[in-house]
């Protein structure tokens, strides 16, 4: 509320309000009265009105706008709804996968956690006895874990995607989404699990006989992932329990390959390019990954078998 | 002054806020033919750009559209609409980097007792003392035609302006001065 002003004083700063009728009915009334007895405020109210009239003539004989102007604002909101609406659905894309993953921790086997948390013991347990000899043969210790953390994960892998020993199979059946994306998640979280306990393995190895956790983690690491990837693949063309066979012969043949690459070149060749943490070998593994996810859905369905 | 002129918008008023809040393209419609020429008048005010000006316009309907959910009538729908507006007139001024209304006047210089120009306003043609209007700095003509056209209060000019009521005060009267010095100005020009 503005401050009223007394009858004797001038009360100026009311008269534009006065004249737009915004001034409340006692204020009105009050400066009505002001300005029955005050000439100064008469022609005060004599000027506004004449820059009221101003503003109206000067502001209202303006050009129109343009006749089309919702069809532009339509425009602006449609484009603005339609990228509002893409952002959505990539929120709710991202939703949906995070849920699809965290579903299959129940749905993969409980063998699978168990077994590979089991090798990782008895790796821990194999050098704790054999300290003293470990000691001076790290080279061993790291072939002998890269053996075993790499043909769990194979094993693990190779039971992810197959209907006969699968208990949540008939639920991935009945539901739309894609069988690609459950076997990518189930790779990642299975592979994921294996890598994060060899990981913790590699560094007990590491404080205990010395050395950094890269020493034994690069022995294991791109192993581990190739033959995953195989032995995905595998599972995926010919069984669970064909790969698992194959993952088994390859791992022999990796220990064999191990002892001869010093001897033979093509040996050599294949032991360094494959059988550590190369590009090469991330590569192929990457390719065998692809080329399962789109084999996957061809698998006869639970119906038809 | 009154405070409860917004207190109790129109029915229909209220409804059209409503049903653009509620999504419906017909209600925003209805909303711009009833202030198109209000708002459109007020925006040539802010920039001469005829152009630049139905810009804004639009990117104000598109605030309006967007934010009708959030209104709550602590406003009235005019004044609230007329804030928008400004908002959008002042960003899109920005990112043109024209000059937007300058602040920075000298506001302290209030008439506090009639001046001897009172006597003379009222005598000028309308015509004259529009074409003068015409020439003051954006940031007069906005106030004077928020008080003389748009007939807002003190207070809701001051709400859609971001100063105080003072200020409002101040402006006009700093405004009809400034319309004055113009018309002096070209008194002597003719002379």
């Amino acid at each position: 509320m503005p401050r009223m002003s007394q009858n004797n004083q001038h009360i100026s700063d009311l008269l534009p309000a006065y004249i737009n009728g915004k001034l409340d009915a006692a204020s009105a009334e009050r400066a009505r009265i002001h300005l029955e007895t005050c000439e100064a405020c008469r022609h005060e109210l004599a000027a506004w009105e004449a820059v009221s009239g101003a503003a109206q003539l000067a502001s209202t004989s303006g050009p129109a706008p343009s006749p089309m102007l919702m069809n532009a604002v339509w425009a602006k909101i449609d484009a603005q709804e339609k990228a509002v609406a893409s952002h959505k659905s990539i929120r709710r894309l991202a939703l949906h996968l995070g849920l699809v993953f965290s579903r299959q921790i129940p749905l993969i086997h409980k063998s699978i956690w168990i077994a590979s948390i089991l090798v990782n013991v008895l790796m821990c347990v194999l050098v704790f006895l054999g300290h003293a000899g470990a000691r001076h043969n790290l080279n061993s210790v790291a072939a002998v874990m890269a053996f075993l953390t790499t043909i769990a994960a194979a094993a693990g892998v190779a039971f992810i995607y197959q209907a006969e020993h699968d208990a949540g199979y008939e639920i991935i059946l009945s539901t739309p989404t894609s069988i690609r994306i459950v076997m990518i998640c189930r790779m990642v979280l299975v592979v994921g699990y294996n890598l994060a306990l060899a990981a913790v393995t590699s560094a007990i190895i590491a404080i205990t006989l010395g050395g950094t956790v890269w020493d034994f983690m690069h022995i294991w690491l791109g192993p581990m992932i190739l033959l995953a990837s195989i032995s995905l693949t595998i599972s995926v063309v010919f069984g669970s329990v064909v790969s698992v066979v194959v993952a088994l012969f390859l791992e022999i043949l990796q220990a064999i390959i191990t002892s001869f690459a010093r001897t033979t070149p093509f040996v050599h060749f294949l032991h360094a390019n494959l059988l550590q943490t190369t590009p090469t070998a991330l590569f192929i593994a990457l390719l065998l990954i692809v080329f399962a996810v789109y084999y996957a859905p061809r698998q006869p369905r639970l119906s038809n078998s | 002054m009154s405070m409860g002129m917004y207190a109790q918008p129109a029915v229909d008023e209220r409804q059209i806020a409503r049903r653009i809040a509620g999504g419906d393209r017909e209600a925003l419609s209805e909303l711009y033919a009833r202030y198109q020429r209000t708002l459109f008048n007020y925006l040539l005010q802010l920039t001469p750009d005829y152009g630049l000006a139905e810009e804004i316009l639009q990117d104000t309907l598109v605030a309006v559209w967007k934010s009708a959910h959030r209104f709550e009538w602590r406003s009235s729908l005019q004044t609230w609409l007329i804030g928008i507006a400004r908002r959008q007139a002042h960003n899109t001024l920005r990112q043109h980097k024209l000059p937007v209304a300058d602040e920075s006047e000298m506001e302290s210089l209030v008439a506090t007792e009639p001046e001897p120009e009172a006597f003379t306003l009222a005598n000028i043609a309308r015509d004259e003392l529009a074409e003068a209007f015409r020439q003051l700095a954006p940031l007069y003509r906005e106030v004077l035609v928020l008080i003389f056209v748009q007939e807002l209060s003190y207070q809701e000019t001051a709400t859609i302006l971001e100063v105080p009521v003072g200020t409002v005060k101040s402006r006009i009267c700093n405004a009809r001065r400034a319309l004055r010095a113009l018309l002096d100005a070209r008194e002597e020009a003719h002379q």
